[in-house]
Order: structure tokens, then sequence, then C-alpha cells
């Protein structure tokens, strides 16, 4: 049944623009794993979709800044994708010195917060990601979160009515502070 | 005038065990939408592990979280031994899977257990809790500690059990069964609880397989995608189990996934206990590990975790990085929480079995 995925994947790849080969691994309890390097970020959304298509799932996307890189660019991100059991590690090289990749989220949803996290991370762009915001409280809202702080125990303790929350935001203001 | 109100949940409160910050946007007692905010605990986890050789991260990826302490190290070596070749000796990988189940017991316990207290129901929280200490009295007994339990190396498991032990850990398991099982028919059954759950926090299949959910969240809505078949690892290939599947995608299938994997896990620890093979426990020599790169994933309490590594020959790995099950489940919340009432936020939280310390890392 492997085979049948392994050549599934294959087809995948032999299909992009500038097609690439997969190298193939197997652990010792004979798992597969597939390892190419796309030669065009562009082709990422392609692949991105036919495995949505196919059932495959994103897992992870890893961002990395290699001691001997490229001479494309300085980043590599590697997206790991399983499709029944088979693993696929695909790496692009963001290149130039914007470097960006195009984003999968529309594809894969499991790649929305590890987008954000690599862009954050690495200050690479993710194009075409639907809500690019900071993954993590920084230092520039990390305060303002706090101070609209609402206990929970207040909030499920006396969730009965409908007026609940402008008594609550009432007290707030009438105190002084922030809503 | 708009009738919703944005209301911040977090990041502190005794209700999130861990600081993260929900902002809920609300019609009266009805979640219309949330927002989350992570950010509060994070360590740089991944950047200290680029300082640290190779065994001292086993010693730093066991403190990436206490309820999957014993996932994380063994994934770790599980990348590093997919790297190098090395093969991990059979009594090893049955010391692996021990540990594994026993940790994934506990774990379960704990959030049920947690789940039940949200709901106001505390003689059945501390049921819960009784019967979860069992396994910390357990782990404590067999590996000296109640969390970190430091079961693994590159190579193997870093403890061995002789037949003493081995008694010990079958006679708890049987003094078990029943009142776990009291449980579940007790979690199955009360009105309270059915009030509760059903219908709480709905999680369809089709979404489950759109967010790419992993874990008990996905099985609770009919997703199989439990590691330890898909991608046998240690002993499991050579182990006889069931996977757990409910289909109510609501609170109460994710507690009831829990629950019964905890008879899995028992099935599983009975086989390994009463089959496993003599032999070394760890490879010995180890080989030296080359420059390359690798990936492992394992079955945690929450779901898959993967580790991926790249290596360039010295002692310390270029990079290290890890994806815990918990990050990929945050976003199911906002399926589970639109339309629910404000009461039930805790509880569909909780329901997800959110790790702060896994996520942010």
């Amino acid at each position: 049944m492997n085979n049948d995925i392994r050549t599934t994947l294959e087809s995948m790849i032999a299909d992009l623009s500038e097609p690439t080969g997969i190298r193939w691994t197997k652990d010792l309890h004979g798992n597969d794993y597939g390892w190419c390097t796309l030669a065009r970020a562009d082709d990422l959304p392609r692949i991105a979709r036919d495995l949505q298509t196919a059932e495959g799932r994103l897992i992870t996307i890893t961002g990395h800044a290699p001691n001997t890189h490229s001479d494309k660019g300085f980043f590599e991100v590697s997206y790991n994708f399983v499709l029944r059991g088979v693993i696929l590690n695909l790496t692009v090289i963001p290149e130039g010195t914007k470097p960006a990749v195009p984003s999968i989220t529309r594809w894969h949803k499991a790649a929305d917060w590890a987008e954000r996290e690599l862009a954050e991370s690495y200050e690479i762009t993710v194009t075409g990601h639907p809500d690019m915001r900071p993954l993590f409280l920084n230092a520039e809202n990390r305060d303002d979160a706090r101070a609209r702080m609402v206990p929970l125990s207040v909030m499920t303790n006396s969730a009965v009515t409908s007026t609940l929350w402008e008594r609550i935001m009432g007290e707030k203001t009438e105190g002084g502070e922030q809503q | 005038m708009s009738t919703t109100t944005t209301i911040p949940v977090g990041p502190l409160h005794v209700a999130l065990e861990e600081p993260m910050y929900f902002q809920v946007e609300v019609e009266g007692e009805v979640v219309q939408s949330i927002d989350m905010f992570a950010g509060n605990s994070h360590r740089g986890m991944e950047g200290l592990a680029r300082e640290r050789n190779l065994f001292q991260n086993i010693v730093l990826t066991e403190r990436v979280c206490s309820l999957c302490s014993n996932n994380h190290p063994l994934s770790y070596c599980m990348a590093l031994e997919n790297l190098a070749g090395i093969a991990v000796p059979i009594r090893g990988q049955y010391l692996r899977v021990i540990a594994d189940e026993v940790k994934r017991i506990a774990s379960h316990m704990f959030n049920v257990g947690i789940g039940i207290h949200v709901m106001g129901f505390h003689t059945l929280f501390m049921h819960a809790m009784e019967l979860r200490e069992r396994m910390q009295d357990l782990k404590e007994t067999v590996w000296g500690n109640r969390m970190d339990i430091a079961a693994n190396t590159i190579g193997g498991a870093r403890y061995d059990l002789d037949n003493d032990r081995i008694a010990y850990i079958l006679r708890t398991l049987e003094e078990l069964k029943k009142p776990v099982s009291e449980f579940l028919h007790m979690y199955r059954t009360h009105p309270q609880i059915k009030a509760r759950t059903e219908g709480t926090g709905m999680f369809p299949l089709s979404e489950a397989k759109r967010y790419g959910t992993v874990g008990p969240v996905a099985r609770g809505s009919g997703l199989d995608n439990d590691i330890r078949r898909e991608s046998p690892y240690a002993a499991y290939g050579d182990l006889t189990f069931g996977t757990v599947l409910e289909h109510g995608c609501d609170v109460r299938a994710r507690a009831l996934v829990r629950l019964r994997e905890i008879f899995e896990s028992i099935k599983i620890l009975e086989q390994c206990l009463q089959n496993m093979p003599g032999g070394p426990t760890v490879c010995d020599p180890l080989p030296r590990i080359p420059a390359g790169q690798a990936v492992s994933r394992t079955e945690a309490p929450r779901g898959e975790l993967i580790y991926t590594i790249t290596t360039d020959g010295t002692l310390y790995p270029e990079r290290l990085k890890w994806r815990v099950p918990t990050y990929v489940n945050w976003e199911a919340l906002r399926v589970m929480l639109a339309g629910a009432k404000v009461a039930d936020i805790a509880l569909i939280v909780n329901s997800i079995d959110p790790c702060l310390s896994c996520t942010e890392r």
C-alpha cells in the first residue's frame, strides 16, 4: 500500500513546473519518509492543493537558517506533510533579499499558526496568508491584554442574563479602567 | 447600537491552567466568535536546544511539558535514531511503550477530572484525581518521580523492570480496571454530566479534517489518526490494541475517547509486561550521529507529536523543532465555541486538553 502512496506523491512532484525527484528513506519500523527540495517556491501551493485533495495533512512548518546555506538564499523552510502514514518533507528556499514563501493556509488550516510563527521568527514574508498578525503576545500588546482582563469566574458564575456584560463593562468604566 | 460585547478572558485565571489570552465576542450569553493570543510563557526552548549537546537535549526536551513529558524525549531520541540508523533493542522498545502508556493513563484521567471540576461536580472530580493518583504512585515507585520519569535515552530505555516491579505494575493495573469502569459508567449515565457535555462544543468530522486536528480531539469527531497504528514505532507494531473513536463530536465524545483509551492502554501494558523479551535495554555502543535531517512522530496523550532535527556532524543540533498536538488543536476552538454559552467556555477549552507549555516551548 505504501508503494501506491509513494507513487501518488511522486506523480504530484512530477507535475510541478520544475519537477524534482523524491529521495526515499525508511525507518527501522518500515515507515516511509520522502525528501524533496522544490526548485521553485511558487510550486508550493499546487502541491499543497493536490495533497489536500488526496486527504493529505500538513503536520508542521519549520524555518531554518542553515550554517551552510544555498546559493539561492539564507533560509530554508521545511513542510512536513503526511499522506496515509507516509511522510513527505518538502523544502523550499525563499529567494532574494526579501525572502518570501506562498501561504498554504487556504488548503491546510494547520498552516495558519505555523506560517505566522515563521514570519515572526525569521521575518520571512508569507504571501497570501489570511491573517498575518504576530502569533505570540509581544512587548507592544502584552500590557494592554492584561489591563483588559476580566476574570473568567465573574463570567461563568453569573452568566445568566443578557445584561451581564453591560454591568461588568459598566463597572470597569466607572472604575476608570480601560474597556 | 451593537449588542455584541467583547470580553477578554485571561491570560491569567484559575480555570486556565496556563496563561492564554482569549478575546471573546458575546451577544448576551452566546459566544459569537473568539480570538486567541499566545506568548505568555514562551521559553525559547528550540533556541536553547542549539546550545546543548545531543545528550543534554534529552533532559531539556523532557521539560517542555510535564503531562506528556515522556513523549518529548522519546520522539527526540527516535529522530536521532532514525538519522543514525540506530536499532533499539526489543526490550528497550517495550520499556518505552510501558512508560508511554502509564503517562497516557495519568494524563487522560487528569484532563477528564479537570473537566468535571469545571462542571462543579466536585465529588466525581476527587474520584478522578484519586484514580489518577494511583498512576502517580506507580510512576514514583518505578521511576522515582511523579512527572518527569527520565525513561528514555538515545538508543533505548534508561530503566529496566525486574519481576517484582512487573508484578507490582500488573497488580496496580488490575486494581484500576473496576474503578475506571465505574467511573466511565458514571460519566456515560449521570444526568448532570450528560446535560453539560452532550451537544456542547460541537466539532464536526469535516471540520476536524479541515483543521488538521489530532489526538482525542480528532477521534472524538470520528477521525482516526492514531500514530501508534498509522506509523508504528517502538513495540506498538507487535501489540494488539484498538483505536478508540467516538462520533458525538462534542465535549462528551472527547472525554469518552480519553476514558476508553485508558482500557486500551491497560491492554497494551499487560501485553508488554507479560511478553517483554529479555536482553539489553539500550544500544551500546552508539554510532556517531552523522550530518543530516530526520523526522519522528509519536502519539502523545494529546495527539501526534513530531520532532524534526537537522545535524551537521557535531554534537550540537543545527536545528531542532517540534510541533505539539495542542498547536494544531487551538484553532478548533473557533468552531467549538461559536454559538456556545459563556458558562461553557472553560469546559470547551478544557475539552481540547490544551497545553501552553507545549505550544509556546
